[in-house]
């Protein structure tokens, strides 16, 4: 009977959401290569129980006495911890030990740096702080490796987790962003605009007078690979400046700079002003391009190195989206360079709608106005 | 300007890790944290049997003991780490349906505790199978069944309690059952027969049990005085006692709350800021008395629910529910947990919940505590009356 009391006295709790939670440590590790770098927060509680912290048995825990306990409490977690690259036991020693406030108490937060004889990505960690004392103890792991951020919880039927750093997720992370940079060109009207005035007048150019054919398509092939890559590689440049916030532009000013470089392209075909060196004009609105777009993705909180990933995915995408689009364009253009036809039904007609379109562009960002339906 | 919703769908994908700052504290004598109030003769008979299960750790003896000393810790401090230092305790056993009597017993409480159902009930059955006048079995796995919604296995068991236990126990156990398959009013006056009679003598906690049960019933059959009268009496008998009744409060808080009386909630309840259920009706009730601290109670329950999802706890989602719902403004999100929880538990409490979330967001997600309510034939006036207002949302649109 007396069990039969106990256990009504210990249903009337059932369901209940208690005090404080159950036992967690937070294991925040970031793998760099063979190093290995992070956080550890254990509760005092727990350590109190693990190793005692309580040196004058006041119930209260002190500063001062987790001090005195430094080391017995980084070596108590560090053996129960364990980093391995392929089966090599990694380094990992504590750093540093501080405090850090969670919702259930104070926690020792250990920082950590350790190195992977060799790097491998084969990483398997093997956790068991606790376990045998605290059977609903819960290691919940944060682990990042080149801007890839994965979580997992160790438990007593959990102990040993595996994962592949080489996995092919990075690269499908990439693989969008390239897909996205195809897709910004393609529906940016910008850049296919601004294209357009930059290739149009590749296979002809025109002189004081007249029109000269462009010699032959090895020539041109080279100019326009020299144009769109010059442009793409300042693109990347400002895009990454600008991202990374180390440049920051009012993008008012820049979306209108960007339009003022397709009028500047287009007008430049019909009264030249840059005839040689193409490829500096466009690096240089390249450049004012790139900052364009960059307040989008650094809103984003994407870590650094994921960042510089994406970025360049990204902007090899810009650049793939450009060599397509010139080239469906260029060889129909190259075959009709001599004729009339290209020249004063193209050529001409062509550039002087991309300056058009562009002004328009450049009020409508200067004034904030809409006045094109798109 | 592409379409950059995926990239914010990957900065998402990275979860919310809410690794706190380091600090250096500001002297040696800062205090960091203050070890739970436990009566030092427990705590010296735990440190005792520590040891002895170091000495001989294949005695089943005493690790029965030191895991149900951890249970006493785990009621007395209202900390949920002592039951996972039982748990510990008798882990040499694991999940071995072989494991003797008394260690399937304490595992299949721990398990309730944190809402592992079926694996409560497969220890428990196993107990009844080699031994069926076990009382303690049959009555943990009543209550399984009431939580879960097995209301004619609950009958079952309750009614196995009848030569087994105390009058109280089994004539409250199915009373209570009785209360929630259409026979309310009976049921509340064997519980007024059974709280008069030989119960005198039982221990003050059956009583208090008792008396919850009692306050329950009436209020669901609004009898709000009556209610008022159970829960008041079963708390004084808390309050004798010195001892923490944290589902007495819980039930007590939400009666008030329905009654308006948030004053009373807020004062009542402010001395246990630690527990999560009794701070969630404290925040509710600062809520509508628009509390100074009502944002910061609210952002603690909102930390602490993140903290619990995060370790993959279930054990929240009804509370959590809850709060979405009354402090957090979030119906939608109140829905979705409310449908969660339903799927494992089934009390009155559960339904109504499911069933306000689904009057807020849309009335149809209803369906399941609908069906669920009319086939067993609870009584229970806030279910009816939210059922009222459902047939009218359902019938406008």
């Amino acid at each position: 009977m007396i069990r039969t009391l106990l256990t009504v006295a210990l249903l009337m709790t059932c369901g209940q959401a208690l005090a404080h939670k159950p036992s967690d440590s937070y294991l925040s590790l970031e793998l760099s290569g063979r190093s290995v770098t992070g956080q550890w927060d254990i509760a005092l509680r727990d350590l109190e129980l693990a190793i005692g912290l309580d040196a004058d048995a006041d119930r209260r825990i002190t500063w001062g006495e987790v001090r005195q306990r430094e080391d017995a409490i980084t070596s108590h977690a560090l053996s129960h911890l364990q980093v391995s690259m392929a089966g090599q036991t990694c380094t990992l020693d504590p750093v540093d030990l501080r405090i850090a406030d969670h919702t259930d108490g104070r926690y020792a937060a250990i920082t950590l740096r350790g190195d992977c004889p060799t790097y491998n990505p084969r990483l398997v960690l093997r956790y068991d702080l606790l376990f045998q004392r605290d059977a609903q103890h819960r290691g919940l792991l944060r682990l990042g490796w080149r801007g890839r951020v994965e979580s997992a919880i160790f438990s007593p039927a959990r102990r040993e987790l595996a994962f592949d750093l080489g996995e092919t997720r990075p690269l499908r992370v990439a693989w969008q962003y390239l897909l996205e940079g195809l897709w910004h060109v393609w529906i940016g009207l910008d850049h296919l605009l601004f294209l357009a005035g930059l290739l149009l007048p590749l296979v002809v150019r025109r002189e004081a007078g007249g029109f000269v054919p462009a010699p032959d398509a090895r020539t041109v092939v080279h100019e326009v690979l020299l144009v769109v890559t010059s442009f793409t590689l300042a693109h990347f440049a400002a895009l990454s400046l600008a991202t990374l916030g180390l440049v920051d532009l009012p993008s008012r000013w820049v979306e209108s700079a960007v339009a003022l470089t397709i009028v500047f392209a287009a007008l430049n075909n019909l009264l030249p002003i840059v005839r040689r060196r193409l490829w500096l004009v466009a690096f240089g609105f390249g450049l004012i391009h790139g900052a364009g777009y960059a307040s989008v993705l650094s809103d984003l909180g994407l870590s650094a190195t994921s960042l510089a990933l994406s970025l360049l995915a990204f902007n090899l995408g810009v650049e793939g989206a450009q060599i397509i689009v010139a080239a469906l364009f260029l060889p129909a253009a190259f075959l009709l360079r001599h004729s009339r036809i290209y020249q004063y039904g193209v050529l001409i007609p062509g550039s002087l709608l991309v300056a058009l379109i562009g002004m328009i562009w450049c009020l409508e960002r200067m004034t904030n106005q809409s006045l094109m339906p798109w | 300007m592409p379409d950059l919703r995926w990239l914010a769908a990957i900065a998402l994908i990275a979860p919310g890790w809410l690794c706190a700052q380091p600090y250096t504290p500001a002297s040696p004598e800062t205090v960091l944290e203050t070890l739970p109030d436990t009566d030092p003769a427990l705590t010296e008979d735990i440190r005792q049997l520590q040891q002895a299960v170091g000495r001989r750790p294949e005695s089943i003896e005493l690790r029965t003991e030191l895991a149900e000393r951890y249970i006493a810790l785990a009621r007395q401090t209202d900390d949920p780490r002592y039951n996972g230092y039982a748990q510990a305790a008798i882990s040499i056993w694991q999940d071995d349906p072989q494991a003797p009597t008394d260690i399937l017993l304490i595992r299949a409480q721990l398990s309730q505790r944190r809402h592992a159902f079926d694996l409560a009930k497969a220890d428990l059955q196993q107990v009844l199978e080699r031994d069926p006048r076990n009382p303690q079995a049959w009555l943990t796995l009543s209550v399984i069944e009431r939580v879960t919604g097995q209301l004619a296995n609950a009958h079952k068991a309750c009614a196995a309690l009848l030569t087994l236990a105390e009058t109280l126990v089994s004539g409250t156990c199915l009373a209570d059952i009785a209360s929630l398959t259409g026979k309310a009013s009976e049921a509340l006056s064997t519980m007024d027969r059974l709280l008069q009679g030989e119960a005198a003598a039982s221990a003050p906690h059956l009583r208090r049990w008792a008396l919850t049960i009692r306050g329950e019933i009436a209020w669901r059959l609004g009898q709000s005085t009556l209610a008022s009268e159970a829960f008041e009496n079963g708390l004084e008998l808390a309050r004798e006692a010195d001892q923490f009744d944290g589902y007495l409060l819980s039930a007590w808080a939400d009666f008030m709350l329905e009654q308006g009386r948030h004053r009373a909630v807020d004062a009542r309840l402010k001395p246990y800021p630690q527990s999560d259920a009794l701070l969630l009706r404290r925040a509710i009730a600062a809520r509508h008395l628009q509390h100074p601290a009502a944002g910061e109670m609210a952002d603690t329950l909102r930390r602490r629910f993140a903290a619990s999802q995060r370790r993959g706890d279930e054990v929240h989602l009804r509370e959590h529910a809850r709060f979405a719902l009354d402090v957090d403004n979030r119906p939608a999100d109140a829905l979705w947990l409310a449908q969660r929880n339903w799927a494992t538990q089934k009390e009155p409490a559960d339904a109504v919940l499911l069933l306000r979330a689904a009057l807020a967001v849309n009335p149809s997600a209803a369906e399941p505590a609908i069906t669920f309510v009319r086939a067993t034939g609870l009584q229970d006036v806030r279910v009816e009356r939210l059922l009222l207002e459902l047939d009218e949302a359902l019938s406008a649109a």
